[in-house]
């Protein structure tokens, strides 16, 4: 089946069986494998990307669903060499460790600032609890999205 | 010495701009020619003997290269914990099972062209089995006499460890407190499931890429398992998506091997989360016994404890890890009579193995636990009590007989006491409504590395480029924790160079000087010492080279901000670049050593966890409400990731407390087997950690750095249990504290 | 369908021409977050679906007269930023902010919820205490309204659900909805309650009453007894003990010697508490 739609801001056309999975559509088709399996059933957040302005869970998506949809992965969110703001504060705020959730984190911080972004603590917990993260506790994560919302004028 | 330039300051993790971006690239990212994927089809019953198994269908299906099972693998059996030449551990596994012995064991595996064909081929395999009695739980499997897991039975070992005379004394006393206490099977959670890539040519050798804890380790196991010459097997570790001790034992890489070697290609062995929750190894699982005697003056003349450790299905390391939860005992209270005796069962459950902390937060949580019951029962202060008997500062622990170091616990307790506002909360009245909130303070520590216990050595290659820049070679494996970035920041200190310009480079065993492997928190304090004396080594060699090039006396040449001066001559200046390029063609000699460090001692790294809870008395979810770590770190190398891996390990703590636990029903068969069933903490319910570091010193590490990453988990989980005590005034002691067993210690069956 | 097809209709017109045509395994595909989870591991050859995910008839949420309909493809997400949910929808607003992660929300539908049939679905317990009814068509393309506790009785694996619809909240309405899991959020229900009562404002007393569990036997489920025990009721604190006393027993009936019993009529009181409070 032929499937169109806009990845990372340009066309994208495959032609793959309409059962396949979102996740293994952008890491084994595109090789964009910045998406990662934690779970695969949609728990730990660590595939999402982010399709038509909402934070979704690559591995429960199928193919078929994406039809003339927009979507973001971590690979877009750097554009013409500059990092997005979300980045760069992870990087400052010592959110990062071992690395393996941080796409889907970002991205879901991202979808959220997207939508709003000056939003409340009870926002945040809303956006970022699909994304579960075993080495740095959250602490240093919510500092880095608050510090990015923070400065936001509703731009990225 | 100078004033540091860049130790204590606050670094991100060396490859953060690539894990941001999504372009770092982990083991389950690599691509390499002609790929083939293996899909392991494991056992849904506990324990079985295999009686058919029918691989005919799977073989013929197109795409597949080879379906392998106990009859066409070797029947050779390992530890996988196993990895220094010479080492020695109960050896009862097989690469597939002809024997079943809990659900999650391997039965056979399918290589493919794709994952889906793998899968594919999984379902066509008939496999029938012929049931034996299953073992779930350690009672069971210590009743039963006719039914053995192994041979051997199911005892797998002992270990007694003991100070004094614990008999007499608690014969002695009147005032004697037992407790017990059970710590869950956990599964360590890292969000990168288990992964390893291999690759076999007949002219290169065998080449495996995983994200292991210990690179020569696995070289060895597997040399050995396949009987191959060491220089024919490279092991590289790949970036790590989390550990926990998960990822240290040889697990995948054996099979992924095997595979390799049998198609003469590459082969990707990916687990899902399902197979790395149970058929990997899980964090031990203890039945406690505590005793103790307390003398009329409120000192603790005895402690006696009883532990009975779930070993699983296989032995791996439940030999040793329950012996190391004993020596930890020992490490944290001056108690004149202590013993620890242990029993490793056999059960037919996932096999334990090494998990942060390694024994330690198990035994530590028991303890502080009863610490809390003694107070309790005794109308004492649990500060006061605690104060008693915490070690001091260059104490000798006197089973192994060695210094605890400058060990700082007091300071930590009567410093945390002061910042948590600790009397205020702890002397308030108790709430009675729906809502009670209550707090909780528990003690623990950890090691720095491997002294008294097994050779503890680091080798590190540490060379200047022609431009100035270094490459430290290592054996490291950083799991994500900052490992690189420390030891980078301990060379450039040294050296007085930037940051950037120190390339640390991590474990590959074709490559690396030998290094015993990044676990018993060995890495800062051990492995951080030899970068420390590297760079010392190479800071004298680039003096005593730039004397031989300026022809000066060594004595007349110093070194300043990342370059060589000559005293009372302002305008000489060699750049360490500029000594490396000369001393390669005028001097033909490379600006590099090889150093060796053998660890000579074992300081405690402490921390005093203190935790509120607040607990709704009716659906018995509990809230923890404020959270503060106080720890004795020595000295701060990257303020970052200390902050970090504390909190991190409050986030484990907490679910260990609370929610996480690989159960069994009956059947053997477990309850949980991802996480829409296994509970962890997310991000939500995890409060702010408020961490303090004391910097004391006075170690052997480098700038007198300890260790951080397995010591900030121990003390987590005995200061959430006592905050839920302290606020529903129950002796809950077995987790996790799920809702079902507030609710039910809180209302006995009873309605409100 | 013949085998081994997937169709993906872009019109209801299309959607009912290949629903005519299924075959009876032919699965439907909204959301795709149980869909997903059902397949994980299975073999993709043998499956045959309809994703109706394009079928933008089905995704609505509108006012008509005194109700709101819901198409079955709108999400949870849709649900919880809607206006006339925030003002119309009572429970199930509360419900839909509750359901699952963001990720979950911004896929899952409600639709999907109900067919899916699971025990502890939450927009379920939400929609029975409004009284909701199920728009569905059989493979003849033969259509009815059915009230939703008739549906989930006797849930006819190969039909089409479309959309649901419920009597709009007014002013005089109170309803609420609590849940309890593993942990505050993003959990399998351990137990659900939801609860709609119109008050009288001349006497204050409960004139109609509809209570709903969840997670308490196999699917969820209207506690019509205790909803008709209420009535009368004067609408003031003692409704606290009277729905929890009422609510223990049947949840005692319900799950007879079943080992979470004895939680599960403990954490009701905390659950009546929360809904009673919104």
């Amino acid at each position: 089946m032929i499937i169109q739609f806009v990845l990372n801001e340009k066309p994208c056309q495959v032609d793959i069986s309409p059962n396949t999975r979102l996740l293994d559509l952008l890491r084994e088709h595109l090789h964009l494998t910045g998406a990662k399996e934690g779970c695969g059933i949609g728990e730990c957040g660590a595939c999402t990307v982010i399709m038509d302005g909402n934070a979704v869970n690559s591995c429960l998506v199928r193919a078929t669903q994406i039809q003339g949809k927009k979507i973001i992965t971590i690979e877009g969110l750097r554009q013409n060499g500059e990092y997005d703001r979300l980045q760069e504060k992870f990087v400052e705020h010592g959110a990062v460790q071992c690395g393996f959730c941080t796409p889907g984190m970002i991205l879901s911080a991202k979808a959220l600032l997207m939508h709003t972004p000056h939003p409340t603590l009870e926002e945040i917990h809303r956006a970022m609890e699909g994304n579960l993260c075993r080495c740095t506790g959250y602490n240093k994560i919510l500092a880095a999205v608050q510090d990015a919302a923070g400065h936001g004028e509703g731009e990225t | 010495m100078k004033q540091s330039s860049c130790i204590g300051g606050e670094y991100p993790v060396h490859d953060a701009w690539q894990k941001v971006t999504g372009q770092q690239v982990y083991t389950g990212d690599m691509q390499r020619p002609h790929m083939l994927y293996a899909k392991i089809l494991f056992s849904d019953v506990a324990h079985a003997d295999i009686a058919t198994i029918d691989t005919s269908q799977a073989e013929q299906l197109e795409g597949v290269a080879g379906v392998f099972t106990h009859h066409n693998t070797p029947d050779t059996l390992f530890n996988n914990y196993i990895s220094y030449v010479g080492q020695s551990a109960p050896e009862d596994e097989r690469l597939f099972a002809d024997r079943v012995r809990f659900v999650g064991d391997r039965v056979a595996v399918v290589v493919a062209k794709t994952p889906e064909i793998a899968r594919q081929a999984l379902r066509l395999i008939d496999v029938t089995y012929t049931p034996l009695p299953c073992l779930p739980t350690m009672e069971q499997a210590m009743a039963d006499k006719a039914v053995s897991i192994h041979p051997e039975g199911n005892l797998l070992s002992q270990a007694e460890l003991a100070v004094g005379d614990c008999d007499s004394a608690i014969k002695e006393r009147a005032n004697i407190l037992e407790t017990t206490s059970y710590i869950p099977r956990i599964h360590h959670g890292a969000m990168e499931p288990h992964v390893c890539l291999a690759e076999y040519h007949p002219s290169e050798g065998l080449c495996i890429w995983t994200p292991c804890q210990g690179a020569f380790g696995v070289r060895n196991m597997v040399a050995r398992y396949l009987k191959m010459p060491y220089c024919d097997v490279r092991v590289i570790k790949t970036v790590t998506g989390g550990s926990f001790g998960g990822k240290q034992q040889s697990m995948l890489e054996p099979i992924a091997a095997f595979l390799a070697k049998a198609v003469k290609g590459s082969v990707m062995l990916q687990y899902d989360r399902e197979a790395s929750m149970l058929s990997t190894a899980v964090g031990t699982a203890f039945q406690f016994h505590v005793r103790s005697a307390l003398s009329a003056e409120g000192r603790l003349d005895a402690l006696d404890i009883e532990a009975l450790a779930d070993a699983g299905a296989y032995a791996t390391n439940s030999v040793a890890l329950p012996f190391s939860a004993g020596k930890k005992a020992m490490r944290l209270y001056r108690i004149p009579n202590l013993r620890y005796r242990s029993k490793s069962i056999y059960t037919n459950a996932p096999a334990g193995g090494g998990l942060r902390g390694w024994g330690g937060p198990q035994v530590i949580t028991a303890m502080e636990i009863h610490m809390d019951q003694v107070a309790k029962r005794n109308n004492m202060c649990p500060v006061r009590l605690r104060m008693e008997h915490l070690v001091t500062p260059g104490e000798v622990e006197h089973y192994s007989k060695i210094s605890l170091g400058n060990a700082r616990i007091r300071e930590c307790l009567t410093e945390g006491v002061e910042l948590f506002k600790w009397y205020r909360r702890w002397e308030r009245p108790a709430d009675t409504g729906r809502f009670r909130r209550g707090v909780g303070l528990a003690c623990g520590g950890h090691m720095n590395g491997y002294f008294n216990g097994v050779h503890d050595v680091s080798n590190m290659h540490l060379k200047v480029n022609e431009d100035g820049t270094l490459i430290l070679n290592t054996a490291i494996h950083d799991q994500g924790c900052g490992t690189l970035i420390s030891l980078a920041l301990i060379v450039a200190e040294v050296l007085e160079v930037p940051v950037p310009s120190v390339r640390v480079l991590e474990a590959d065993t074709h490559t690396s000087p030998y290094d015993m492997g990044t676990y018993s928190s060995r890495v800062t304090y051990v492995c951080g010492r030899c970068a420390y004396e590297a760079a010392h080594r190479v800071r004298d060699l680039l003096l005593e080279q730039a004397a031989v090039l300026l022809q000066k006396p060594k004595a007349y040449v110093y070194i300043q901000e990342g370059a060589v001066f000559v005293k009372g001559s302002s305008d000489i200046r060699m750049s360490y670049g500029e000594i490396a390029a000369l001393a390669q063609t005028k001097l033909g000699q490379e600006t590099a050593v090889l150093h060796g460090y053998s660890n000579s001692s074992n300081p405690g790294s402490y921390g005093c966890h203190f935790a509120e809870a607040e607990v709704d008395v009716y659906t018995g979810l509990v809230r923890i409400t404020d959270y503060l770590a106080v720890h004795d770190v020595g000295r701060v190398l990257n303020r970052t990731m200390v902050e970090g891996q504390i909190q991190g390990a409050v986030q484990m703590g907490i679910g260990y407390t609370l929610t996480e636990e690989v159960a069994l029903d009956h059947n053997a068969v477990p309850n949980a087997r991802n996480f829409d069933k296994y509970t962890v903490i997310n991000l939500p319910d995890m409060p702010q950690v408020r961490t303090k570091l004391l910097e004391y010193g006075g170690d052997d590490g480098p700038f007198g750095a300890k260790s951080i990453g397995e010591a900030a988990l121990v003390p987590v989980m005995g200061a959430v249990v006592n905050a839920v005590n302290h606020a529903l005034g129950t002796e809950l002691s077995v987790l996790p504290l799920t809702p079902k067993k507030i609710v039910q210690a809180l209302w006995k069956g009873k309605l409100p | 369908m013949k085998q081994r097809q997937i169709a993906s209709p872009s019109s209801w017109g299309e959607l009912l021409h290949y629903f005519q045509e299924a075959e009876p395994q032919t699965k439907i595909l909204a959301g795709g977050t149980d869909f997903s989870v059902s397949l994980r591991g299975s073999t993709s050859v043998t499956m045959q679906f309809i994703d109706i995910t394009h079928v933008k008839e089905l995704c609505f949420i509108r006012e008509e007269g005194e109700y709101l309909y819901i198409g079955a493809t709108t999400t949870f997400t849709k649900l919880e930023q809607h206006p006339l949910m925030r003002q119309y929808g009572g429970c199930l607003y509360q419900a839909a902010g509750r359901i699952g992660s963001k990720q979950i929300r911004n896929m899952a539908t409600i639709g999907g919820n109900i067919a899916n049939g699971a025990p502890a679905a939450d927009s379920v317990v939400a929609l029975l205490a409004l009284r909701a009814e199920a728009s569905v068509y059989n493979h003849n393309l033969e259509h009815r309204w059915i009230p939703l506790s008739d549906l989930l009785k006797n849930f006819p694996t190969d039909c089409l659900l479309t959309a649901i619809r419920f009597p709009k909240l007014h002013s005089n309405a109170c309803s609420g909805f609590a849940k309890v899991g593993t942990r505050s959020s993003v959990t399998i229900s351990q137990l659900i309650l939801s609860c709609v009562f119109q008050i009288g404002s001349q006497n204050n007393r409960i004139e109609k009453a509809a209570v709903a569990l969840g997670a308490v036997g196999p699917h969820a489920f209207l506690d019509e007894e205790t909803s008709e025990r209420l009535i009368g009721e004067l609408w003031d604190q003692a409704i606290v003990n009277t729905l929890t006393t009422c609510l223990q027993e049947t949840i005692a009936s319900a799950i007879p010697g079943r080992a979470s019993l004895s939680y599960k009529r403990i954490a009701i009181c905390g659950l009546v508490e929360d809904v009673l409070s919104m």
